[in-house]
């Protein structure tokens, strides 16, 4: 990568999913969704660490059955969450890597795994930032040039902890986030852009219904398409439904087999487990095209086999529960959209759980046997339509995609506290983003001095029941009479969809905010600093330990070398004790790969290598020294051979040429 | 753009005033008129397409509210006129004439 004078820099559009995710970049008039180093549009979302080095992506996900333990994956499903959240602690006994409270009254959660013995810990946010630089990373070397600014989706679900944890994951990974895109409303870009290519600009206003079911999200969305102006009507959906869960169903029902079969619990044997689990998947996958399918793995547990044959119908009766609890957003997102249910002209299927049959079948059914629209990737879409918003963002691309708008909407309601636990709504859910509401509250009790400002996103009556997002306080109000004070709160919600909460008396001019997710489940500033420069130390490590590998492979090349020559020199060349002495330096040199070679570096390697380097010369001069007449021999041989063969020349001919030149007569 | 933007920054738009900008049918408007409206305006204001603007914010979230105002209103002429026609015409209003009550109304 040269600088060219100026510095280009795209904007991509990564699709940072539970189980996979994808990039996209807006290039030449197109989107193109970039294939990694080995050759995958998709990558796994794995990060494993190893005794010598940290892998990512497919890697990761190629070693897990012999590192189960030091191998994370889901991370979406923790960011943004407390430890306590009971979604983590039901998530927590199926994952075979150890997840941690830090402590702290925030109690975020942390994994925790060896790498190169020793125990290190990451907060979720980390694991998905490595993540997206490997995204990056695949993006930079398609296109050749740095990558700087991105945008990253997220379940149009996500709540605002959730949403914020997802920004600093990419600014861990030194992206600039330009946006959080929903992930149905990028669905719909890629949905809309298809459509406009085929039947010209859809002037008229249609309305379609995005079902994105992916590895571990559910969303619905209801959008209104006009004129590439794409305005989202409503949005409902499950931050915790998805392929995992189906999986698990799968799992837990083979385990079950296993059981009754073998009388031996693998439910301990983290390997077994990793290995049925995928099985399980692959089963998963394949049921969306066959009826009935084995699962097989041998020597699972204690040395027992395990075979069991899975039928579609099967499947559907484990799982009929999840995909009807699918449907239940679907009606409340038409129901939020105004719209009868004939209006929608199009259902969009996106999300790697859509191939399922079963949920086909179900949601063709709430339309009454309305056709599916399947003519985008379900896996690309979501990069897809990220690439075209941050072609629009970041003002790069052709006319068309500058005049394209997204209009995206709040999936929560958010409000305050008031007296007695009850939740005052600021911002309905569904408003549409950028936007912001105010309203006076007053204060409860006469000479009250200050107000606890307690902020909730959810959709029930009393705050309990909803999520809590952040405290204030604001101080020093003017002594008077309850009800005399008037304190305005003014919620404002960004493109992102992040909030931010003000409140200030109107009579002192006293003020108060909070960017809300900096008071919980957020990292702060500073935690953001130190991860980034962890995060470069990785990378350098990365690097360092890629030396290491080439040292160290050098090193062992360099001793085959030796061990072969000194086999080759025989005793009347090398001396015995010479022969000993190198022997056991050789010896000694397998000795220490063996045991200080795993944790030694590039360093280390090369020094063991000149180490060896100088014995052998030492050795291999003195063996010469005592050859100086052999050589010496072997010259004089050699011009002795000369000689001949001028002889040889003369013999051959017959003639002598030199008496031919002496006598000339 | 601009215009626009320096127009609305100090006083409030008058909703009326959202659907001059946008252009609308002479004797009424629709649901869809506000909605074209309304797309087509924020496609001028709306942040995005206005980086650097502080204004900008506001004057969509102005944008937004206009629009709900006239779909509020829209909503009490065309109960208005539905009870117009029930208590004269002894019948619910005509479909067509639901879509841009206005003109209807006024006769």
């Amino acid at each position: 990568m040269s600088p060219s004078p100026e510095e280009k820099s795209y904007a991509v559009g990564i699709d940072l999913g539970t189980t996979y995710s994808c990039v996209g970049v807006y290039k030449d008039g197109e989107v193109q969704i970039i294939a990694n180093d080995q050759g995958n549009r998709t990558t796994l979302s794995y990060v494993a660490w190893t005794e010598q080095e940290r892998l990512l992506g497919d890697a990761a996900k190629n070693q897990v059955a012999s590192n189960p333990t030091n191998t994370v994956f889901d991370a979406k499903r923790l960011i943004g969450r407390r430890f306590d959240d009971p979604i983590v602690q039901a998530d927590l006994k199926l994952w075979p890597f150890k997840v941690v409270s830090d402590g702290s009254k925030d109690d975020k959660p942390l994994i925790e795994v060896f790498y190169q013995g020793v125990e290190k810990r990451f907060h979720p946010e980390e694991i998905s930032s490595m993540i997206l630089t490997k995204m990056k990373q695949t993006g930079e070397a398609y296109l050749g040039h740095r990558v700087r600014e991105a945008v990253i989706t997220v379940p149009a679900y996500f709540n605002d902890a959730q949403r914020q944890a997802t920004k600093d994951a990419g600014e861990i990974a030194g992206l600039r986030v330009l946006r959080i895109v929903n992930e149905p409303t990028a669905a719909a870009i890629a949905y809309g852009l298809d459509k406009s290519d085929k039947s010209g600009v859809a002037e008229k206003e249609t309305h379609i219904l995005v079902f994105d079911m992916g590895g571990g999200t559910f969303d619905v969305s209801v959008l209104a398409i006009q004129d590439s102006v794409f305005e989202v009507k409503a949005t409902a959906g499950d931050p915790h439904l998805g392929g995992e869960d189906f999986d698990n169903r799968i799992l837990s029902h083979c385990i079950a087999d296993f059981r009754r079969k073998h009388q031996s619990d693998p439910t301990r044997n983290q390997r077994a487990l990793r290995r049925l689990r995928t099985q399980c998947e692959r089963a998963k996958r394949l049921l969306s095209t066959q009826t009935s399918v084995t699962i097989e793995v041998d020597s699972l547990h204690e040395g027992n086999d395990f075979s069991i044959r899975l039928s579609r119908a099967k499947f559907e009766e484990l799982c009929i529960d999840y995909f009807k609890k699918a449907m239940e957003p679907v009606e409340q997102c038409l129901k939020d959209s105004n719209l009868p249910q004939k209006a929608i002209t199009d259902i969009v299927m996106v999300g790697g759980s859509t191939r399922i049959p079963k949920v086909q079948e179900l949601i063709k059914a709430f339309f009454n046997g309305k056709e599916l629209c399947k003519s985008i990737n379900p896996d690309e879409a979501v990069a897809y339509g990220a690439a075209v918003q941050a072609a629009i963002v970041s003002g790069q691309g052709s006319e068309d995609v500058q005049n394209m708008l997204l209009l995206d909407v709040a999936p929560l309601s958010l409000g305050i506290e008031t007296a007695g636990g009850m939740m005052q709504v600021l911002i309905e859910r569904n408003s549409t983003v950028p936007t912001s509401k105010s309203q006076d509250f007053t204060t409860f009790e006469d000479y009250q001095d200050h107000v606890d400002i307690s902020v909730y996103e959810g959709e029930r009556a009393m705050v309990k029941d909803n999520n809590f997002l952040g405290k204030f306080t604001l101080k020093d109000i003017p002594k008077s009479l309850r009800g005399v004070p008037k304190i305005q709160v003014t919620f404002t919600i960004d493109t992102n969809g992040i909030l931010q909460v003000r409140a200030e008396d109107a009579k002192s001019q006293k003020r108060s905010e909070i960017q809300i997710a900096n008071e919980k489940g957020r990292l702060t500033q500073n935690d953001i600093q130190k991860m980034l420069q962890e995060a470069e130390k990785y990378k350098g490590e990365d690097e360092i330990s890629k030396g290491d590998m080439l040292a160290k492979e050098e090193l062992k090349v360099y001793m085959q070398r030796f061990e072969k020559g000194i086999q080759d020199l025989d005793d009347t060349k090398l001396q015995r004790e010479d022969r000993e002495r190198l022997e056991g330096k050789l010896a000694d040199a397998y000795k220490w790969l063996e045991n200080d070679g795993l944790k030694a570096g590039k360093p280390e390697f090369d020094g063991k290598q000149k180490e060896l380097q100088a014995v052998m010369n030492t050795v291999m001069l003195k063996i010469n020294r005592s050859q100086t007449e052999f050589w010496d021999q072997q010259v004089v041989h050699h011009e002795g051979e000369k000689t001949i063969d001028k002889g040889g020349f003369i013999l051959h001919c017959g003639v002598d040429i030199r008496d031919l030149i002496e006598d000339p007569q | 753009i601009q215009r626009i933007l320096s127009r609305k920054g100090g006083q409030l738009l008058a909703a009326g005033a959202v659907l001059r900008l946008g252009g609308v049918h002479h004797g009424g408007y629709g649901e869809s008129d506000v909605n074209y409206a309304y797309r087509q305006l924020s496609r001028a204001l709306h942040p995005d397409k206005n980086p650097g603007i502080p204004e900008a914010h506001d004057s969509f979230k102005r944008l937004g509210e206009a629009a709900e105002e006239l779909k509020q209103v829209l909503a009490e002429s065309r109960l208005a006129l539905n009870s117009l026609c029930q208590a004269t015409l002894g019948a619910a209003a005509a479909q067509e004439s639901l879509e841009r009550p206005q003109g209807e109304l006024m006769a």
